[in-house]
């Protein structure tokens, strides 16, 4: 009786190759589907966690505005300088020293004395003659 | 031994090709099959599927300084809500009753009978609280108990400004003041977000398929000044208290295009706690309340004859020696006197006086002027409530009825209405539409709405309001009645008014309105003021009550405003040496 060749014929059950090429290529397309997935959500979960931050961010800056408005209120202002022992009048008439618009005339004129005072000095002039 | 070797090594293969396919299997179907949700997620509509709705912002209210104070604006807060069904099958409503109360300072018998409702599905706990509290709720993590966002409408400064800027009910809308007439553009709109939860309940990012982002409400800028609402706001509180007034109302206008700078009434209230306020503190009495104006109304039927051309300032009139009898009834001053000039009728405020001026120009051009100068009709101001006031159609005047209007008696008017007579005859006869509100801005800076001045009448010529304030001015001088409205530095016109209160069958002798309306400088009039006490005790007189407030309010503000008086021209006399 000829000796069986083993390496011609396999005892047992065969997986079809098919199959396990199908189940490669399906779980191959989750994992890529999942890592895809993956990626989208830990973006997706950090413009949440930013938006989350804005809106937080925003929530303070009203409250801060709100207790600023508090403070700057008049009557807070007034309550603080008598705190302080400050007493605080408004100016008479005569004490207000009024600043106005420079004229044409004096503007020319400062525009001149720029332009002297830039000046450089030449070498070899007699800075005090 | 290879083939067992083999065997072994399909086994292990296919063993893990099954656990990756199931474990990626088992994964897909997580994110893809839709799960319930827990209590408290109320925005979910379908199993996994997520509809909420993004709340937003009431604009901001501003006040017209360049600091631009914030006066009303919204922040943050949560709502504490609870399911009882959970509540009580979880066995949790003596634990969540006791921690409620105790956090959110409520009733912890009234909690217990509300969580106690296991046929109930949703019970709101408490409204508006603070995020800090309701942090310290969430962390308890009571079965069934859960809080959503919301916000929550404040006033930094309380009772400041109250009356202008009204206040919003809790529903989120404007149910008074600014807040109320300007809802439309304060109150914004809603977001929707529409997408997918996962198995935990948190939104699945990218499966959102909707995401309109809520819109933010306008920003409204108010023509009130903070500092000079303040000013006005001082001095009438101590002015209450010093003549124990029943209420009071002032009023600061610009004269050239009605722009009030400054509202108040009083009593007040604060509008965060709007729910603890009655009636008669939120009415704002400068536009909702009607009295009879009294002297101060003179200047109008006076400047009504003059316009006419009947009577000239020197034109005098009889004035009976302070009684005239008159359609059988007897018409008194308060000072007597034998001869009056028009100009001295309203310097030394003779009743006789501007009743023979009223009756010398006939009822019906008097009519028709003071339906010019406003009455009878609400002056339109963008704040609700304004009122008309009490004008009798001409067709039923009686014989007195001229003689009677001519001295502010048988006619009611608001403050407003009174200040506006007064400022039109300081802006050369052009009486103004009033207004609060400058301009609307939405967040992205666009301008949705500007005011502009509208000149609702010219109920006078340029000429006769010229006479008329150098006549108004007389009366602050030192014998004129409203000589403590006048100002260092400054001429200052007015008018002052002592009105008795009707009481059936008559007036009062006992209560009255205290009333100073005037103008400054009187050169080139800029600001219009109009001051009034209910029932002052003991001194009732508006030049004695009401003229005090006007100067010390017009001080302030003509130097906080840089309103320079005109120099005094000095006629220099030639010397010869």
């Amino acid at each position: 009786m000829a000796r069986k060749n083993r390496r011609l014929h396999a005892d047992g059950y065969l997986v079809p190759t098919l199959l396990i090429g199908l189940l490669v290529l399906t779980a191959t397309g989750c994992l890529l589907y999942l890592s895809l997935r993956g990626k989208a959500e830990a973006l997706g979960r950090e413009i949440k966690k930013l938006e989350t931050q804005r809106t937080a961010l925003r929530e303070r800056l009203r409250v801060e505005e709100s207790e600023w408005s508090r403070i700057r209120a008049p009557g807070n202002v007034v309550k603080a300088l008598e705190i302080h022992g400050i007493q605080m009048t408004w100016p008479r008439q005569e004490q207000i020293v009024r600043i106005g618009a420079p004229s044409t005339m004096a503007r020319n004129l400062k525009g001149e004395l720029a332009g002297v005072t830039r000046r450089q000095p030449t070498l070899g002039t007699m800075l005090h003659d | 031994m290879i083939e067992r070797l083999n065997q072994k090594r399909l086994v292990i293969i296919a063993v893990g090709l099954a656990c990756l396919f199931v474990g990626a299997t088992a994964r897909v179907a997580f994110l893809h099959l839709r799960f319930t949700v827990g209590a408290g997620k109320q925005t979910v509509i379908g199993k996994g599927e997520l509809s909420r709705t993004l709340i937003t912002r009431r604009g901001a209210v501003i006040d017209s300084s360049p600091a631009a104070n914030i006066l009303a604006l919204n922040i943050g807060a949560r709502d504490v809500n609870a399911d009882p069904y959970i509540v009580v099958s979880n066995r949790a409503v003596e634990r969540a009753a006791t921690e409620l109360a105790r956090l959110l300072q409520l009733d912890r018998r009234n909690l217990r009978e509300l969580l106690g409702q296991p046929s109930k599905r949703y019970v709101g706990i408490s409204r508006d609280v603070p995020e800090l509290i309701a942090r310290q709720v969430s962390s308890l993590k009571l079965p069934g108990v859960y809080t959503s966002e919301t916000t929550v409408r404040q006033y930094p400064q309380g009772i400041f400004l109250c009356h202008v800027l009204g206040f919003v009910n809790v529903d989120g809308a404007g149910a008074a003041g600014v807040e109320q007439r300007m809802n439309d553009f304060l109150k914004g709109s809603p977001g929707l977000r529409e997408g997918r939860i996962d198995g935990l309940g948190r939104e699945i990012y990218i499966d959102r398929k909707f995401n309109i982002m809520p819109q933010e409400g306008a920003d409204v800028y108010l023509t009130i000044d903070q500092n000079i609402q303040y000013m006005a706001e001082t001095v009438l509180d101590e002015a209450m208290e010093q003549h124990r007034a029943r209420s009071g109302w002032v009023i600061v206008e610009r004269v050239s295009s009605g722009e009030i700078l400054a509202m108040v009434s009083r009593p007040a209230y604060d509008p965060n706690r709007f729910r603890d306020a009655c009636d008669e503190e939120k009415l704002n009495r400068a536009i909702g309340y009607i009295f009879e104006p009294g002297s101060t109304f003179k200047p109008a039927v006076i400047a009504a004859a003059l316009n006419e051309g009947v009577v000239a300032p020197d034109t005098v009139f009889d004035v009976e020696n302070g009684r005239w009898a008159y359609g059988g009834r007897i018409l008194r001053d308060y000072h007597p006197y034998r001869r009056l000039t028009v100009a001295d009728i309203i310097k030394k405020s003779s009743n006789i006086g501007a009743a023979k001026v009223s009756l010398t120009l006939g009822d019906d051009k008097l009519d028709s002027y003071l339906r010019a100068f406003g009455l009878g009709r609400a002056m339109g101001i963008d704040l609700p409530g304004e009122q008309g006031g009490i004008y009798l159609p001409r067709e039923k005047w009686s014989k007195l009825t001229p003689t009677r209007i001519a001295m502010g008696q048988g006619i009611a008017v608001t403050g407003l209405q009174m200040l506006g007579i007064i400022a039109a005859i300081a802006n050369d006869g052009r009486l103004m539409r009033p207004y609060v509100v400058n301009k609307i801005v939405a967040k992205d800076g666009a301008m949705l709405y500007q005011t502009v001045p509208v000149v609702l009448s010219r109920p006078i010529r340029s000429q006769t309001a010229a006479v008329m304030r150098q006549i108004l001015a007389s009366v602050t001088e030192e014998d004129g009645t409203g000589f403590k409205a006048a100002i260092p530095g400054y001429r200052v016109g007015g008018k002052t008014g002592s009105a008795q209160k009707p009481v059936p069958g008559g007036y009062s002798q006992t209560d009255y309105w205290a009333t100073f309306a005037g103008f400054l400088p009187l050169e080139n009039p800029k600001l219009a003021i109009l001051v009034t006490l209910d029932e002052p005790q003991p001194l009732h007189t508006g030049g004695v009550v009401a003229a005090p407030l006007f100067s010390k309010i017009a001080e302030q503000a003509v130097r906080y405003l840089d309103i320079q008086s005109p120099p005094v021209r000095v006629a220099l006399k030639r010397t010869g040496r």
